[in-house]
């Protein structure tokens, strides 16, 4: 089909780009250790960018009417925007691990017997574990009219695991990459959920005030969110960035070191070029606390004057967007108990409710969905009620430590790391 | 297709199968600023299919394209013969039906070029810029849409139907004197491509209340008697009550469960016309009805797909729902509302000395005991009057300061036009209205400034 479409664009005096993505995903749900569901996720789609005439349209489809799609993107450049994009051509691609055959070719019995010994291994009176176990197979092609035809084939196995527990709340946890898990990362799910269960059995005021706060990996990628944005090239062009004039400058803590990196092996974000066919790379976008870059894609690059860092995300629908691949946090030098040995009183969080809402100017404010007081070092019991408020940009810049254990979540990897003077507000 | 659907039907060997396949046509004109940022078109054609083996369980497989429908049912019965479900789920009975709800839509959007949705954005643009000078950059997007929907089961429902909707969604920024404040809105309008048509006012509105919000403050914090603006009253009680009412989620109130003041009643009605939850048959082939959840504080029904009611014993109510092919149905709110009470605002803002009118929620977070509602936009109430605009500030308190605490209805009750949806983890987003009157509320936290 993508000869097809690139030949009918050109037909039509267009050029043009596009991606295929096409990807298998099985999902196997246990509930206690039973399997109780069992489902496949197939989808397959077309992303077609046309420019003609100094403007562009987009077009996606599922089906597979190559006419139809064509003539649908060329109807929108009719009155699309100006089409600001210069099309690459084929370039060396780095080699990265996206697909890893065994686990490709898995048996559906083997990922029941992974989820089984995950949810075993959590069970207890008075707790349900739900397992959902995952195995995706996919292929992404981009091509262009400048010759560029290139992609990639991939994997992924994903293991989620939610613990609810008769005290009242819900604890999640999983592991994702293009290979099978090794024991060491089922090892550091389970264990890390049992450590978080620990903590729960006992009940603890909220300590109100500004007080110096633990996020875990989970509740640091709130706090970092924000950042990324701001980190785009998309939002220092549209005004929304508070680091528009920050290059090359200190913005954040020394401690932080902000990387994004597409060519690590066998991550969720792992890819050797992006989606407009730029050959990846590791960026450096904040090092130290001093902001090195931002992140764009092509159409974003034009209009900032500069090249794309190759980190276009197209989906089947819509417009090519910026987007991180594999978001890494840089390790500080802390074990977690020195990390807890940082705060006199104050608060362990694991997750916030809500925590898509901080915004582009990072202030929030919101409520603890799981959470621990700590005191002198230990925690004491699990808080319920408490709010925490700040800027996302200034606690940034106020990291009392940064912990030496990191933890993947999905394509983000990030340590825990203590805030100094967070926002507390007892609820109730 | 049905008739494609009812051949690939034949090839099961499941005890229950079903398949619903959708095809949809979307064009989307999105600005930023005055800057055109992207005029697309989206074709998206699947299905998916669900097998229920009794002594095993279910199976299903989700798909693009529609052309390999047999498959698709062999493969999901396979994947339920894999399953141990014990009890193996039941589904209630429904009667099968065949009906073919499908009507064009008057002015059918997919015969429009896409180069008219930019003349519509482009006249909104240029009203928004024109109100007044002090908008000073906006977000707006135009989408259309639609589905077409095709659902078959072994038991002899057939069931076809089209929809079709227009929604806008606009963030409007004002700035003068080193102030900046925005408002945001969306709307959506079910019909064909007239229905998108003459919108400039509403546009207008959300650009005035951008304005307006320029001289806001931020209400100091405190305990304070609340009144909730219909809007406002709608997104409080779907994030207090909605999941909570929907019989296959995480933790369903029970029948009987007293949860809020005697004025509280609480309903889903898919019926209500014509409004971005309505529904005539839901993803199951069971008809949509009205339902009363709570009466009087206490309650009475909840909602219910097929298999939910069959765990429990309770009757279907018609809300399995769908976000797309892509998901399977689950028991989802539809038109979810607070019942019509009695008097006017101004009856309800009577007798409040210092309290807070609240009349846009930004954010409404339910954390499985409290509510917080982050609010945009309001005013003070001072001696049962609205006095200063306020904006920016986060209203907290348990599930029972909150329902219990109502002490107040107002009979003012209107269905709110936004484009809302309603997300539940993976099942992902349904389309949904709420609606409610003006709501007071005895006493909750006030505070905790936003930015």
């Amino acid at each position: 089909m993508i000869p097809r479409l690139l030949e009918r664009i050109h037909r039509a005096g267009a050029r043009g780009d596009l991606v295929a993505k096409q990807d298998e995903t099985l999902v196997l749900e246990l509930v206690d250790g039973v399997l109780t569901g069992a489902s496949i996720l197939r989808e397959r789609g077309v992303n077609v960018r046309v420019l003609r005439e100094g403007r562009a349209g987009i077009a996606g489809s599922t089906d597979d009417d190559a006419e139809a799609l064509v003539a649908a993107a060329l109807g929108a450049a009719e009155q699309g925007p100006p089409a600001e994009v210069e099309l690459p051509e084929t370039r060396p691609t780095p080699r990265v691990l996206t697909r890893v055959p065994r686990a490709a070719a898995v048996a559906a019995d083997e990922l029941r017997f992974l989820g089984q010994m995950v949810a075993d291994r959590l069970a207890a009176d008075g707790r349900r574990v739900q397992v959902a176990v995952e195995r995706g197979v996919g292929a992404v092609r981009v091509a262009n009219s400048a010759g560029l035809d290139a992609g990639y084939e991939t994997s992924l196995v994903a293991i989620l695991a939610e613990v609810t527990f008769k005290e009242g709340g819900t604890l999640h946890g999983h592991v994702a990459g293009a290979d099978l898990p090794e024991g060491e990362a089922i090892e550091g799910l389970v264990d890390g959920l049992r450590r978080r269960l620990s903590w729960s059995t006992t009940e603890a005021v909220a300590p109100r005030g500004h007080l110096p706060v633990c996020f875990l990996p989970n509740a640091a990628a709130a706090l970092v969110t924000p950042a990324r944005t701001a980190l785009l090239g998309r939002s220092v062009l549209l005004g929304l960035s508070p680091f528009a004039d920050r290059l090359g400058h200190r913005a954040f803590d020394p401690g932080l070191t902000l990387v994004d990196d597409p060519t690590l092996d066998a991550r969720p974000g792992s890819r050797p070029l992006d989606d407009e066919g730029i050959p990846s790379a590791r960026t450096v976008v904040v090092e130290s606390g001093v902001v090195r870059g931002l992140l764009y894609d092509l159409e974003t690059a034009t209009r900032a004057g500069t090249r794309s860092t190759g980190h276009a995300r197209r989906t089947t629908f819509g417009k090519p967007l910026t987007a991180w691949s594999n978001v890494v946090v840089e390790p500080g030098p802390h074990s977690f108990d020195a990390l807890l040995a940082m705060i006199e009183d104050g608060l362990l969080v694991e997750s916030l409710v809500d925590d898509a809402v901080v915004g582009p100017a990072g202030g929030f404010a919101l409520p603890v969905a799981l959470g621990w007081r700590v005191v002198k070092g230990e925690v004491v019991g699990r808080v319920k009620g408490a709010i925490i408020a700040g800027n996302a940009f200034e606690l940034l810049g106020r990291l009392r430590g940064i912990g030496r254990e990191v933890e993947w979540r999905g394509s983000q990897c990030l340590p825990a790391m203590v805030v100094e003077g967070v926002a507390v507000v007892a609820g109730g | 297709m049905l008739d494609q659907l009812s051949e690939a039907l034949k090839s099961s060997r499941a005890d229950f199968t079903d398949i619903r396949c959708e095809r949809a046509w979307a064009g989307t004109a999105a600005a930023r600023g005055r800057r055109v940022e992207g005029l697309t078109h989206a074709r998206d054609a699947g299905g998916v299919v669900r097998c229920l083996v009794h002594g095993r369980g279910w199976g299903s497989v989700s798909f693009t394209g529609l052309d390999r429908l047999g498959e698709m049912v062999t493969r999901a019965w396979e994947l339920a013969l894999a399953v141990q479900a014990d009890p193996t789920p039941r589904l209630a009975a429904v009667p099968a039906r065949e009906l073919d709800l499908a009507h064009a839509p008057s002015q059918d959007p997919r015969a429009v070029p896409l180069a008219e949705r930019r003349r519509l954005l482009d006249a909104l643009v240029a009203e928004l810029y024109g109100m007044d000078r002090r908008i000073t950059d906006l977000q707006l997007a135009v989408r259309d849409e639609v589905v077409e929907r095709w659902y078959a089961s072994n038991e002899g429902s057939r069931i076809h139907d089209l929809r079709s909707e227009g929604t806008f969604s606009l963030v409007a920024v004002a700035r003068e004197a080193g102030l900046t404040a925005r408002a945001v809105d969306s709307l959506a309008v079910r019909g064909g491509w007239d229905a998108l048509q003459g919108r400039e006012g509403w546009a207008r509105g959300v650009g005035a209340r951008a304005v307006a919000l320029l001289g806001a403050g931020r209400p100091r914090p405190g305990e304070m008697p609340v009144v909730l603006d219909p809007g406002a009253a709608g997104a409080m009680v779907h994030a207090a009550l909605a999941h909570r009412l929907e019989g296959d989620g995480r933790a369903p109130l029970r029948l009987g469960a007293e949860v809020g003041s005697p004025l509280l009643t609480v309903g889903d009605d898919p019926s209500a016309s014509p409004l971005r939850g309505t529904i005539a048959y839901d993803d199951e082939g069971s008809p949509a009805q009205p339902t009363v959840l709570i009466q009087s504080g206490v309650v009475v029904a909840r909602l219910h797909s097929r298999q939910s009611a069959g765990r429990t014993g309770e009757a279907p109510t018609g809300n399995a729902r769908a976000a797309s092919f892509r998901h399977l149905p689950a028991a989802r709110v539809t038109n979810f509302y607070i019942g019509r009470g009695e008097g006017t605002r101004d009856d309800l803002l009577t007798g409040i000395r210092t309290g807070l009118y609240v009349s846009d929620v930004r954010g409404a977070d339910w954390d499985g005991e409290r509510l917080a509602l982050t609010v945009g936009e309001g005013a003070m109430i001072r001696d049962g009057r609205l006095a200063e605009p306020v904006r920016d500030c986060i209203i907290r308190g348990t599930g029972a300061d909150w329902l219990a605490g109502i002490e107040g209805v107002a009979g003012d009750f209107q269905w709110n036009g936004a484009a809302s949806r309603c997300t539940r983890g993976i099942d992902g987003a349904v389309p949904v209205t709420d609606g409610a009157g003006h709501v007071r509320i005895r006493r909750l936290q006030v505070g905790g400034v936003t930015a």
